[in-house]
């Protein structure tokens, strides 16, 4: 009778144990899914370095990246989650610019990065041009991120062939010299303000224009 | 009678600032739609092409139909043939592979790697483009050296992407820096050229015996330049972000890794 009780005790505690191992295993494959629009994904180069910088955070599974839309996509422990904040921070350092994250976690929720709503002056709008130093997409790229984050600019176009900055912003707000400023503060000079010198060899190497003296 | 002079003096100026070099011709354009091109070597009547994207080897016919497929490479990149192998550097593992027939052994290195993005093998010569480290490795079969450091002067390099070997030299795409480097096997710094022409990433490099081809991703061309470093020839027909070229049986085939096809130019 013991005995009985004995291996019925054991099925019981088997079977718990059971349980517990599928809802631990569950756990541990649950994963979040990462998708990232980053600009300035120029070339294949870019696109396999944005992929090996961000496999240095173990459990990142699962990357694909469209270099046409400049969409990349991964997954990663849901027991470990990043943030918004993570990502787009580790975009930045492998080089690149984040311009929208959105994050779906395991269990059905969705995150996304902050869209901000800018109160603009209609009467006060005004457009102008200004000369930017850059190269490439990616300079593109944080140069229209520099701008659209300015509560005061309406809209930013950068030409990369002429290197013109056509900028729409509230005059009531801002003025084109603190627009200048923010261009030099990200990296790019313009004929009125000068990038500092350790931001500039930040710069990722194809971002490195010729910068005049 | 004087215009005419000046006319004749102005035309022969004109002429004698032309590229006088190899005059390249479009032939045709060799579709590998499905195939995003980075490095290509040719070996008998085949090519054998790297796919980045879908981290693959491929083994192409000249007119482009894959006979051989080898999957799950970690982003392939410039790619070496020799002795019947294929030398893979494996951007997203930091290894190099020898490739043949279907076996793969991961060459043994003493130094760590990060990302190479190019290697050249011949016999027990290697030479490798490490990428995230700004250096070249060179191998005569026994040591290894380690050359170059992260800049932009001479014997410093800015992600280096491609390198070739032809005798005592070793010929970089030294990518973003945008240009390209020479240096000897000992070491020491031989030339710079290319920077003249603003390149934008410097991609991929073949030498022959009198002339460096160098593609330029972002402008859709391919530039030559003589030994003096002078440019002698730019090709930008027909080209889509090209990665990498080689010169085949008289003829030029340019990889576009945009348009997915291979550019033939003949002379």
């Amino acid at each position: 009778m013991k005995k009985i009780k004995y291996s019925i005790g054991l099925i019981i505690l088997f079977f718990f144990a059971g349980i517990n191992m599928s809802h631990a295993q569950k756990a541990k494959k649950e994963k979040d899914n990462y998708t990232v629009m980053v600009d300035g994904l120029g070339c294949p180069f870019c696109a396999y370095g944005l992929e090996k910088k961000f496999k240095e955070l173990k459990g990142v599974k699962g990357v694909q990246i469209d270099m046409e839309t400049g969409q990349f996509d991964f997954t990663f422990p849901a027991e470990s989650p990043l943030t918004v904040e993570e990502v787009e921070n580790q975009v930045d350092a492998a080089g690149y610019t984040a311009v929208s994250t959105t994050i779906i976690r395991a269990d059905g929720t969705v995150l996304k990065s902050e869209e901000k709503i800018k109160t603009l002056d209609e009467s006060a709008l005004v457009t102008e041009e200004v000369y930017v130093f850059g190269n490439c997409g990616m300079c593109k790229a944080r140069i229209h991120k520099a701008g659209n984050s300015m509560e005061s600019v309406a809209s930013v176009d950068w030409n990369m062939d002429t290197k013109m900055l056509k900028v729409t912003y509230d005059s009531s707000k801002t003025t084109i010299g603190e627009i200048e400023e923010k261009m030099a503060a990200v990296g790019h000079d313009t004929k009125n303000e000068k990038t500092a010198s350790d931001v500039y060899e930040a710069l990722p190497g194809c971002c490195k224009y010729e910068r005049e003296n | 009678m004087n215009r005419i002079y000046l006319f004749l003096a102005l035309a022969c100026l004109f002429v004698a600032c032309q590229p006088a070099g190899p005059s390249w011709t479009f032939d045709k354009s060799i579709d590998i739609k499905g195939i995003a091109p980075i490095g290509i070597v040719a070996e008998g009547d085949h090519f054998w092409i790297s796919d980045g994207d879908n981290k693959r080897l491929l083994k192409v016919t000249m007119d482009g139909k894959i006979v051989v497929e080898e999957k799950d490479f970690e982003r392939p990149m410039h790619i070496a043939a020799d002795g019947g192998k294929v030398f893979i550097p494996s951007f997203g593992d930091d290894n190099i592979i020898e490739y043949k027939d279907g076996n793969r052994i991961i060459v043994p290195m003493k130094d760590s790697l990060d990302a190479p993005a190019g290697v050249d093998v011949q016999g027990k010569e290697m030479a490798i483009a490490d990428f995230y480290n700004h250096r070249i490795l060179y191998s005569n079969g026994t040591d290894w050296l380690n050359i170059g450091k992260e800049g932009n002067g001479d014997l410093e390099f800015y992600y280096p992407t491609d390198v070739q070997m032809v005798g005592d030299k070793i010929y970089v795409a030294d990518a973003y820096n945008n240009r390209i480097q020479i240096i000897d096997k000992k070491g020491g710094h031989v030339k710079n050229m290319g920077r003249e022409e603003k390149m934008n990433a410097a991609t991929g490099i073949y030498v022959d015996n009198e002339d460096i081809y160098i593609t330029d991703y972002e402008h859709d061309r391919v530039l030559v330049y003589n030994n003096k470093g002078e440019l002698t020839a730019e090709i930008n027909e027909n080209l889509a972000k090209p990665t990498d070229l080689i010169v085949y049986q008289d003829q030029l085939f340019i990889i576009n890794y945009k348009s997915q096809s291979i550019s033939v130019f003949k002379k």
